[in-house]
Protein backbone atom coordinates (compact mmCIF):
# COMPACT_ATOMS: atom_id res chain seq x y z
CA UNK A 1 0.00 0.00 0.00
CA UNK A 2 2.76 2.36 1.06
CA UNK A 3 4.75 1.48 -2.04
CA UNK A 4 1.85 2.15 -4.39
CA UNK A 5 1.31 5.51 -2.74
CA UNK A 6 4.99 6.37 -3.19
CA UNK A 7 4.78 5.66 -6.91
CA UNK A 8 1.74 7.91 -7.17
CA UNK A 9 3.57 10.69 -5.34
CA UNK A 10 6.61 10.22 -7.54
CA UNK A 11 4.63 10.48 -10.75
CA UNK A 12 2.12 13.01 -9.46
CA UNK A 13 3.12 15.64 -12.01
CA UNK A 14 2.04 13.41 -14.89
CA UNK A 15 -1.20 12.60 -13.10
CA UNK A 16 -1.89 16.30 -12.53
CA UNK A 17 -1.30 17.02 -16.21
CA UNK A 18 -3.69 14.26 -17.27
CA UNK A 19 -6.31 15.43 -14.78
CA UNK A 20 -5.98 19.07 -15.86
CA UNK A 21 -6.20 18.02 -19.51
CA UNK A 22 -9.34 15.98 -18.91
CA UNK A 23 -10.97 18.81 -16.96
CA UNK A 24 -10.28 21.28 -19.77
CA UNK A 25 -11.58 18.78 -22.30
CA UNK A 26 -14.65 17.99 -20.19
CA UNK A 27 -15.53 21.64 -19.56
CA UNK A 28 -15.19 22.28 -23.26
CA UNK A 29 -13.12 25.40 -22.74
CA UNK A 30 -12.06 24.84 -26.32
CA UNK A 31 -14.22 23.09 -28.89
CA UNK A 32 -13.89 19.32 -28.68
CA UNK A 33 -12.49 19.15 -32.18
CA UNK A 34 -9.54 21.23 -31.01
CA UNK A 35 -9.08 19.74 -27.56
CA UNK A 36 -10.15 16.11 -27.41
CA UNK A 37 -10.03 14.08 -24.22
CA UNK A 38 -7.03 11.84 -23.79
CA UNK A 39 -9.22 8.75 -23.67
CA UNK A 40 -10.32 9.46 -27.19
CA UNK A 41 -6.73 10.05 -28.29
CA UNK A 42 -5.69 6.65 -26.96
CA UNK A 43 -8.60 4.99 -28.75
CA UNK A 44 -7.58 6.61 -32.03
CA UNK A 45 -3.95 5.63 -31.43
CA UNK A 46 -4.93 1.99 -30.94
CA UNK A 47 -7.05 2.26 -34.05
CA UNK A 48 -4.00 3.54 -35.98
CA UNK A 49 -2.05 0.51 -34.84
CA UNK A 50 -4.73 -2.08 -35.56
CA UNK A 51 -5.68 -0.61 -38.94
CA UNK A 52 -2.11 -1.11 -40.11
CA UNK A 53 -1.46 2.61 -40.64
CA UNK A 54 1.40 2.45 -38.17
CA UNK A 55 2.96 -0.59 -39.76
CA UNK A 56 2.86 1.06 -43.16
CA UNK A 57 4.85 4.04 -41.96
CA UNK A 58 6.95 3.02 -38.99
CA UNK A 59 9.37 0.62 -40.78
CA UNK A 60 10.38 3.28 -43.31
CA UNK A 61 11.11 5.80 -40.57
CA UNK A 62 13.03 3.26 -38.52
CA UNK A 63 15.01 2.21 -41.57
CA UNK A 64 16.03 5.83 -42.20
CA UNK A 65 16.89 6.38 -38.55
CA UNK A 66 19.04 3.28 -38.27
CA UNK A 67 20.67 3.62 -41.69
CA UNK A 68 21.79 7.18 -40.98
CA UNK A 69 22.70 6.41 -37.38
CA UNK A 70 24.66 3.26 -38.26
CA UNK A 71 26.56 5.03 -41.03
CA UNK A 72 27.46 7.85 -38.67
CA UNK A 73 28.60 5.38 -36.01
CA UNK A 74 30.65 3.31 -38.47
CA UNK A 75 32.37 6.41 -39.83
CA UNK A 76 32.36 8.55 -36.71
CA UNK A 77 33.83 6.23 -34.08
CA UNK A 78 36.95 5.26 -36.08
CA UNK A 79 37.36 8.87 -37.20
CA UNK A 80 37.21 10.14 -33.63
CA UNK A 81 39.68 7.50 -32.47
CA UNK A 82 42.06 8.23 -35.34
CA UNK A 83 41.85 11.97 -34.65
CA UNK A 84 42.95 11.34 -31.10
CA UNK A 85 45.95 9.28 -32.29
CA UNK A 86 47.17 11.38 -35.19
CA UNK A 87 47.92 15.06 -34.71
CA UNK A 88 47.95 15.64 -38.47
CA UNK A 89 44.48 14.23 -39.03
CA UNK A 90 43.25 16.16 -36.03
CA UNK A 91 44.62 19.41 -37.49
CA UNK A 92 42.69 18.80 -40.67
CA UNK A 93 39.40 17.61 -39.16
CA UNK A 94 39.13 19.59 -35.93
CA UNK A 95 38.49 22.98 -37.60
CA UNK A 96 35.73 21.46 -39.75
CA UNK A 97 33.96 20.08 -36.72
CA UNK A 98 34.41 23.26 -34.68
CA UNK A 99 33.11 25.38 -37.55
CA UNK A 100 30.26 23.01 -38.37
CA UNK A 101 29.16 22.39 -34.81
CA UNK A 102 27.17 25.57 -34.14
CA UNK A 103 25.69 25.69 -37.64
CA UNK A 104 22.10 24.47 -37.99
CA UNK A 105 22.90 21.70 -40.44
CA UNK A 106 19.25 20.86 -41.13
CA UNK A 107 19.20 23.97 -43.30
CA UNK A 108 21.16 21.90 -45.84
CA UNK A 109 18.15 19.64 -46.31
CA UNK A 110 16.57 21.53 -49.24
CA UNK A 111 19.86 21.31 -51.10
CA UNK A 112 20.17 17.60 -50.34
CA UNK A 113 16.68 17.15 -51.75
CA UNK A 114 17.81 18.85 -54.94
CA UNK A 115 20.78 16.49 -55.26
CA UNK A 116 19.32 13.22 -53.95
CA UNK A 117 15.60 13.61 -54.40
CA UNK A 118 12.76 13.36 -51.90
CA UNK A 119 13.29 9.67 -51.13
CA UNK A 120 15.25 8.02 -48.36
CA UNK A 121 18.67 9.04 -49.70
CA UNK A 122 18.40 12.73 -48.78
CA UNK A 123 16.93 11.92 -45.37
CA UNK A 124 19.53 9.29 -44.51
CA UNK A 125 22.30 11.68 -45.58
CA UNK A 126 21.01 14.45 -43.35
CA UNK A 127 20.65 12.05 -40.42
CA UNK A 128 24.21 10.89 -41.10
CA UNK A 129 25.55 14.45 -41.06
CA UNK A 130 23.66 15.36 -37.89
CA UNK A 131 24.70 12.22 -36.02
CA UNK A 132 28.32 12.45 -37.10
CA UNK A 133 29.00 15.51 -34.95
CA UNK A 134 28.12 14.20 -31.48
CA UNK A 135 29.64 10.78 -32.24
CA UNK A 136 32.99 12.08 -33.53
CA UNK A 137 33.36 14.79 -30.89
CA UNK A 138 32.50 12.52 -27.96
CA UNK A 139 34.72 9.71 -29.24
CA UNK A 140 37.57 12.15 -29.76
CA UNK A 141 37.33 13.75 -26.32
CA UNK A 142 36.89 10.37 -24.68
CA UNK A 143 39.93 8.94 -26.42
CA UNK A 144 42.14 11.92 -25.58
CA UNK A 145 41.23 11.54 -21.93
CA UNK A 146 42.22 7.88 -21.62
CA UNK A 147 44.65 7.71 -18.72
CA UNK A 148 48.22 7.82 -20.04
CA UNK A 149 49.18 5.35 -17.32
CA UNK A 150 47.06 2.61 -18.90
CA UNK A 151 48.73 3.13 -22.26
CA UNK A 152 52.17 3.22 -20.68
CA UNK A 153 51.44 0.08 -18.69
CA UNK A 154 50.37 -1.68 -21.88
CA UNK A 155 53.49 -0.57 -23.74
CA UNK A 156 55.66 -1.54 -20.82
CA UNK A 157 54.30 -5.05 -20.87
CA UNK A 158 55.07 -5.32 -24.56
CA UNK A 159 51.62 -4.91 -26.07
CA UNK A 160 51.60 -4.25 -29.81
CA UNK A 161 49.91 -1.11 -31.04
CA UNK A 162 46.91 -3.10 -32.27
CA UNK A 163 46.63 -4.74 -28.86
CA UNK A 164 46.81 -1.35 -27.20
CA UNK A 165 44.05 -0.15 -29.47
CA UNK A 166 41.68 -3.08 -28.99
CA UNK A 167 42.43 -3.91 -25.38
CA UNK A 168 43.01 -0.50 -23.84
CA UNK A 169 42.02 2.48 -25.96
CA UNK A 170 38.70 1.20 -27.26
CA UNK A 171 37.32 -0.18 -23.97
CA UNK A 172 38.47 2.93 -22.10
CA UNK A 173 36.73 5.16 -24.63
CA UNK A 174 33.55 3.06 -24.74
CA UNK A 175 31.59 5.01 -22.11
CA UNK A 176 32.07 8.34 -23.91
CA UNK A 177 31.37 6.72 -27.27
CA UNK A 178 28.04 5.68 -25.80
CA UNK A 179 27.44 9.23 -24.58
CA UNK A 180 27.79 10.33 -28.20
CA UNK A 181 25.52 7.56 -29.47
CA UNK A 182 22.96 8.45 -26.83
CA UNK A 183 22.88 12.03 -28.09
CA UNK A 184 22.84 10.92 -31.73
CA UNK A 185 19.99 8.40 -31.73
CA UNK A 186 17.19 10.76 -30.57
CA UNK A 187 18.64 13.31 -32.97
CA UNK A 188 18.34 10.79 -35.81
CA UNK A 189 14.70 10.18 -34.96
CA UNK A 190 13.94 13.91 -34.73
CA UNK A 191 15.56 14.57 -38.10
CA UNK A 192 13.70 11.64 -39.66
CA UNK A 193 10.33 12.94 -38.47
CA UNK A 194 11.20 16.52 -39.41
CA UNK A 195 12.33 15.71 -42.94
CA UNK A 196 9.32 13.48 -43.46
CA UNK A 197 7.09 16.36 -42.42
CA UNK A 198 8.77 18.68 -44.90
CA UNK A 199 8.30 16.31 -47.79
CA UNK A 200 7.63 12.59 -48.04
CA UNK A 201 5.02 10.07 -49.06
CA UNK A 202 5.65 7.56 -46.31
CA UNK A 203 6.92 7.58 -42.73
CA UNK A 204 5.81 8.77 -39.30
CA UNK A 205 6.36 12.42 -40.18
CA UNK A 206 4.27 11.95 -43.29
CA UNK A 207 1.54 10.24 -41.27
CA UNK A 208 1.55 13.19 -38.91
CA UNK A 209 1.20 15.84 -41.58
CA UNK A 210 -1.37 13.68 -43.38
CA UNK A 211 -3.41 13.47 -40.20
CA UNK A 212 -3.08 17.16 -39.48
CA UNK A 213 -4.60 17.87 -42.88
CA UNK A 214 -7.74 16.14 -41.60
CA UNK A 215 -8.00 18.90 -38.97
CA UNK A 216 -8.98 16.34 -36.38
CA UNK A 217 -6.88 16.99 -33.31
CA UNK A 218 -7.44 13.54 -31.82
CA UNK A 219 -5.83 11.96 -34.87
CA UNK A 220 -2.87 14.34 -34.74
CA UNK A 221 -2.47 13.81 -31.02
CA UNK A 222 -2.66 10.05 -31.47
CA UNK A 223 0.14 10.35 -34.00
CA UNK A 224 2.22 12.44 -31.61
CA UNK A 225 1.55 9.85 -28.91
CA UNK A 226 2.85 7.06 -31.15
CA UNK A 227 5.90 9.10 -32.16
CA UNK A 228 6.60 9.82 -28.49
CA UNK A 229 6.34 6.13 -27.71
CA UNK A 230 8.74 5.18 -30.50
CA UNK A 231 11.22 7.86 -29.40
CA UNK A 232 11.01 6.64 -25.82
CA UNK A 233 11.53 3.01 -26.85
CA UNK A 234 14.55 3.91 -28.99
CA UNK A 235 16.07 5.61 -25.95
CA UNK A 236 15.35 2.57 -23.82
CA UNK A 237 16.93 0.26 -26.38
CA UNK A 238 20.20 2.15 -26.29
CA UNK A 239 20.19 2.14 -22.50
CA UNK A 240 19.74 -1.62 -22.42
CA UNK A 241 22.57 -2.12 -24.90
CA UNK A 242 24.81 0.17 -22.90
CA UNK A 243 24.10 -1.64 -19.66
CA UNK A 244 24.89 -4.93 -21.32
CA UNK A 245 28.12 -4.04 -23.10
CA UNK A 246 29.60 -1.23 -21.04
CA UNK A 247 28.89 -2.96 -17.77
CA UNK A 248 32.12 -1.86 -16.14
CA UNK A 249 31.06 1.77 -15.95
CA UNK B 1 40.62 26.52 -30.88
CA UNK B 2 43.99 28.15 -30.84
CA UNK B 3 45.41 30.53 -33.44
CA UNK B 4 46.93 27.75 -35.54
CA UNK B 5 43.62 25.93 -35.88
CA UNK B 6 41.96 29.24 -36.79
CA UNK B 7 44.39 29.55 -39.66
CA UNK B 8 43.79 25.99 -40.82
CA UNK B 9 40.04 26.56 -40.64
CA UNK B 10 40.35 29.65 -42.80
CA UNK B 11 42.50 27.82 -45.34
CA UNK B 12 40.01 24.95 -45.47
CA UNK B 13 37.07 27.26 -46.09
CA UNK B 14 38.94 29.10 -48.84
CA UNK B 15 40.03 25.83 -50.49
CA UNK B 16 36.46 24.56 -50.39
CA UNK B 17 35.09 27.73 -51.98
CA UNK B 18 37.76 27.78 -54.68
CA UNK B 19 37.15 24.10 -55.43
CA UNK B 20 33.42 24.68 -55.65
CA UNK B 21 33.93 27.67 -57.93
CA UNK B 22 36.31 25.70 -60.17
CA UNK B 23 33.95 22.74 -60.45
CA UNK B 24 31.10 25.11 -61.30
CA UNK B 25 33.17 26.91 -63.94
CA UNK B 26 34.23 23.62 -65.50
CA UNK B 27 30.57 22.56 -65.32
CA UNK B 28 31.50 19.34 -63.64
CA UNK B 29 28.71 19.77 -61.11
CA UNK B 30 25.07 20.30 -62.08
CA UNK B 31 23.99 23.87 -62.52
CA UNK B 32 21.59 23.77 -59.57
CA UNK B 33 24.58 23.59 -57.26
CA UNK B 34 25.33 27.18 -58.27
CA UNK B 35 28.72 28.68 -57.47
CA UNK B 36 30.19 30.87 -54.74
CA UNK B 37 30.50 33.82 -57.13
CA UNK B 38 26.82 33.72 -58.06
CA UNK B 39 25.76 33.22 -54.46
CA UNK B 40 27.99 36.09 -53.37
CA UNK B 41 26.47 38.35 -55.97
CA UNK B 42 22.95 37.45 -54.90
CA UNK B 43 23.89 37.94 -51.28
CA UNK B 44 25.24 41.38 -52.01
CA UNK B 45 22.12 42.29 -53.98
CA UNK B 46 19.90 41.20 -51.10
CA UNK B 47 21.97 43.12 -48.60
CA UNK B 48 21.71 46.21 -50.80
CA UNK B 49 17.97 45.95 -51.25
CA UNK B 50 17.47 45.34 -47.54
CA UNK B 51 15.39 42.20 -48.16
CA UNK B 52 17.87 40.16 -46.25
CA UNK B 53 17.69 42.28 -43.12
CA UNK B 54 13.92 42.24 -42.81
CA UNK B 55 13.85 38.46 -43.23
CA UNK B 56 16.78 37.87 -40.94
CA UNK B 57 15.31 40.24 -38.34
CA UNK B 58 11.98 38.39 -38.36
CA UNK B 59 13.73 35.05 -37.87
CA UNK B 60 16.12 36.36 -35.26
CA UNK B 61 13.29 37.93 -33.29
CA UNK B 62 11.58 34.55 -33.01
CA UNK B 63 14.65 32.53 -32.15
CA UNK B 64 16.10 35.02 -29.68
CA UNK B 65 12.75 35.52 -27.95
CA UNK B 66 12.47 31.75 -27.66
CA UNK B 67 16.02 31.49 -26.40
CA UNK B 68 15.51 34.24 -23.83
CA UNK B 69 12.41 32.49 -22.51
CA UNK B 70 14.34 29.23 -22.33
CA UNK B 71 17.24 30.86 -20.50
CA UNK B 72 15.04 32.54 -17.89
CA UNK B 73 12.51 29.75 -17.31
CA UNK B 74 15.03 26.94 -17.74
CA UNK B 75 17.59 28.34 -15.35
CA UNK B 76 15.06 29.38 -12.67
CA UNK B 77 13.19 26.07 -12.79
CA UNK B 78 16.43 24.12 -13.08
CA UNK B 79 17.89 25.73 -9.97
CA UNK B 80 14.62 25.27 -8.09
CA UNK B 81 14.47 21.61 -9.13
CA UNK B 82 18.09 21.05 -8.24
CA UNK B 83 18.02 22.84 -4.89
CA UNK B 84 14.59 21.90 -3.52
CA UNK B 85 14.23 18.15 -3.66
CA UNK B 86 10.40 17.94 -3.83
CA UNK B 87 10.38 20.23 -6.88
CA UNK B 88 13.01 18.05 -8.53
CA UNK B 89 10.99 14.92 -7.85
CA UNK B 90 7.91 16.65 -9.22
CA UNK B 91 9.57 17.53 -12.53
CA UNK B 92 11.54 14.33 -13.13
CA UNK B 93 8.75 12.26 -14.75
CA UNK B 94 7.71 15.16 -17.00
CA UNK B 95 11.27 15.56 -18.24
CA UNK B 96 11.74 11.81 -18.70
CA UNK B 97 8.62 11.52 -20.83
CA UNK B 98 8.79 14.76 -22.80
CA UNK B 99 12.53 15.08 -23.41
CA UNK B 100 12.84 12.34 -26.07
CA UNK B 101 9.77 13.54 -27.99
CA UNK B 102 10.61 15.15 -31.31
CA UNK B 103 9.07 18.52 -30.46
CA UNK B 104 8.60 19.29 -34.13
CA UNK B 105 5.76 16.75 -34.05
CA UNK B 106 3.87 19.20 -31.83
CA UNK B 107 3.86 21.80 -34.60
CA UNK B 108 0.58 20.65 -36.18
CA UNK B 109 -1.12 20.71 -32.78
CA UNK B 110 0.21 24.13 -31.84
CA UNK B 111 -0.76 25.38 -35.27
CA UNK B 112 -4.38 24.43 -34.68
CA UNK B 113 -4.41 25.99 -31.22
CA UNK B 114 -2.50 29.19 -31.89
CA UNK B 115 -2.68 29.54 -35.65
CA UNK B 116 0.21 29.89 -38.05
CA UNK B 117 1.71 32.68 -36.03
CA UNK B 118 4.80 33.78 -34.19
CA UNK B 119 3.24 32.45 -30.97
CA UNK B 120 3.31 28.93 -32.41
CA UNK B 121 6.89 29.25 -33.58
CA UNK B 122 8.24 30.82 -30.41
CA UNK B 123 6.40 28.22 -28.34
CA UNK B 124 7.87 25.42 -30.43
CA UNK B 125 11.35 26.87 -30.10
CA UNK B 126 10.82 27.19 -26.37
CA UNK B 127 9.62 23.59 -25.98
CA UNK B 128 12.57 22.25 -27.96
CA UNK B 129 15.30 24.25 -26.31
CA UNK B 130 13.93 24.15 -22.76
CA UNK B 131 14.95 20.62 -21.81
CA UNK B 132 18.74 20.79 -22.41
CA UNK B 133 18.91 24.01 -20.40
CA UNK B 134 16.75 22.68 -17.58
CA UNK B 135 18.57 19.35 -17.34
CA UNK B 136 22.02 20.95 -17.44
CA UNK B 137 21.08 23.50 -14.77
CA UNK B 138 19.66 20.85 -12.47
CA UNK B 139 22.77 18.77 -13.04
CA UNK B 140 24.97 21.76 -12.28
CA UNK B 141 23.19 22.44 -9.00
CA UNK B 142 23.50 18.80 -7.99
CA UNK B 143 27.22 19.00 -8.72
CA UNK B 144 27.86 21.93 -6.35
CA UNK B 145 30.18 20.82 -3.58
CA UNK B 146 28.27 20.44 -0.34
CA UNK B 147 31.25 21.89 1.52
CA UNK B 148 30.60 25.31 -0.01
CA UNK B 149 27.00 25.26 1.12
CA UNK B 150 27.96 24.14 4.61
CA UNK B 151 30.60 26.85 4.82
CA UNK B 152 28.06 29.48 3.85
CA UNK B 153 25.50 28.15 6.31
CA UNK B 154 28.11 28.14 8.98
CA UNK B 155 28.79 31.79 8.38
CA UNK B 156 25.10 32.55 8.67
CA UNK B 157 24.09 32.99 5.05
CA UNK B 158 20.37 32.99 4.33
CA UNK B 159 18.84 30.61 1.78
CA UNK B 160 18.54 33.39 -0.77
CA UNK B 161 22.19 34.30 -0.25
CA UNK B 162 23.25 30.69 -0.64
CA UNK B 163 21.27 30.38 -3.88
CA UNK B 164 22.54 33.63 -5.31
CA UNK B 165 26.14 33.62 -4.09
CA UNK B 166 27.04 29.93 -3.97
CA UNK B 167 24.72 27.73 -6.01
CA UNK B 168 24.30 29.96 -9.07
CA UNK B 169 27.98 30.77 -9.66
CA UNK B 170 29.06 27.20 -8.93
CA UNK B 171 26.51 25.79 -11.36
CA UNK B 172 27.22 28.41 -14.03
CA UNK B 173 29.73 26.39 -16.11
CA UNK B 174 27.17 23.57 -16.51
CA UNK B 175 24.40 26.07 -17.16
CA UNK B 176 26.41 27.52 -20.04
CA UNK B 177 26.92 24.02 -21.47
CA UNK B 178 23.15 23.63 -21.51
CA UNK B 179 22.58 27.10 -22.94
CA UNK B 180 24.94 26.34 -25.80
CA UNK B 181 22.97 23.25 -26.78
CA UNK B 182 19.73 25.20 -26.41
CA UNK B 183 21.00 28.02 -28.59
CA UNK B 184 21.92 25.57 -31.33
CA UNK B 185 18.46 24.04 -31.13
CA UNK B 186 16.70 27.41 -31.40
CA UNK B 187 18.37 27.94 -34.76
CA UNK B 188 17.43 24.45 -35.92
CA UNK B 189 13.82 25.08 -34.94
CA UNK B 190 13.87 28.54 -36.46
CA UNK B 191 14.51 26.89 -39.79
CA UNK B 192 12.18 23.92 -39.24
CA UNK B 193 9.18 25.86 -37.96
CA UNK B 194 9.32 28.13 -40.98
CA UNK B 195 9.83 25.30 -43.46
CA UNK B 196 6.69 23.45 -42.39
CA UNK B 197 3.31 25.08 -42.48
CA UNK B 198 3.09 27.17 -45.57
CA UNK B 199 2.64 30.81 -44.88
CA UNK B 200 4.08 33.80 -46.58
CA UNK B 201 5.62 35.83 -43.86
CA UNK B 202 9.10 37.11 -43.37
CA UNK B 203 11.88 34.79 -42.34
CA UNK B 204 14.94 32.96 -43.56
CA UNK B 205 13.11 29.62 -43.68
CA UNK B 206 10.44 31.17 -45.88
CA UNK B 207 13.14 32.55 -48.12
CA UNK B 208 14.37 28.99 -48.66
CA UNK B 209 10.83 27.77 -49.24
CA UNK B 210 9.96 30.42 -51.83
CA UNK B 211 13.32 30.04 -53.54
CA UNK B 212 12.76 26.28 -53.63
CA UNK B 213 9.38 26.69 -55.30
CA UNK B 214 10.89 29.02 -57.87
CA UNK B 215 13.77 26.60 -58.43
CA UNK B 216 16.28 29.30 -57.48
CA UNK B 217 18.96 27.30 -55.71
CA UNK B 218 21.27 30.31 -55.62
CA UNK B 219 18.76 32.11 -53.40
CA UNK B 220 18.43 28.99 -51.27
CA UNK B 221 22.17 28.96 -50.75
CA UNK B 222 22.05 32.62 -49.72
CA UNK B 223 19.47 31.90 -47.01
CA UNK B 224 21.29 28.77 -45.86
CA UNK B 225 24.51 30.75 -45.68
CA UNK B 226 22.87 33.47 -43.60
CA UNK B 227 21.26 30.93 -41.23
CA UNK B 228 24.61 29.18 -40.82
CA UNK B 229 26.36 32.50 -40.26
CA UNK B 230 23.86 33.61 -37.62
CA UNK B 231 24.06 30.26 -35.85
CA UNK B 232 27.83 30.50 -35.81
CA UNK B 233 27.86 34.14 -34.73
CA UNK B 234 25.50 33.70 -31.80
CA UNK B 235 27.41 30.65 -30.64
CA UNK B 236 30.56 32.81 -30.57
CA UNK B 237 28.72 35.54 -28.65
CA UNK B 238 27.56 33.02 -26.08
CA UNK B 239 31.09 31.67 -25.72
CA UNK B 240 32.42 35.21 -25.29
CA UNK B 241 29.84 35.97 -22.58
CA UNK B 242 30.77 32.71 -20.92
CA UNK B 243 34.47 33.50 -20.96
CA UNK B 244 33.70 36.92 -19.47
CA UNK B 245 31.43 35.64 -16.71
CA UNK B 246 33.49 32.58 -15.92
CA UNK B 247 36.91 34.24 -15.83
CA UNK B 248 37.53 32.42 -12.56
CA UNK B 249 36.75 28.99 -13.91
CA UNK B 250 39.17 26.60 -15.59
CA UNK B 251 36.34 25.40 -17.75
CA UNK B 252 35.92 28.52 -19.88
CA UNK B 253 35.09 26.73 -23.09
Amino acid sequence: MKKGWNIIVQYQSLIWIVVAWEIIAFMQVMPERLFPSLGKVVVVAIDLISSGMLMENLPTTLFRVFAGFALAAVVGVPLGLLMSRSAKLNDVMQPMFSLGYPIPRVALYPILVFILGLGSASKVSLIFIECLFPIVLNTYYGATRVGKIYLWAGQNMGASSSQIFWRILLPATMPTIFTGLKIALPLAFIIAVLTEMIGSTVGMGYLLSYMSASLMQEKVLACVLLITLVGYLLNLLLQVIQRKYVFWQ
Amino acid sequence: MDKRLHKIALIEVVVLLVLWQLLAMLQWIPEYLSSPAVIGKELLAMVMSGDLFSNAAASLYRSLLGFLLVAVVGIVLGIAAGYFKPIGVFFTPIVDVLNPVPKIALLPILMVWFGISDTTRVLLIFLTAFFPCFIATQDGVHGVKQVYVWAAQNMGASRIQILWKIILPAALPKIFDGLRVSLGLTFVMLFSSEMIGSSNGLGLGFMILTADMAGRTDLMFVSIFVIALLGFLFDRILLAVRARLLWWSENRG
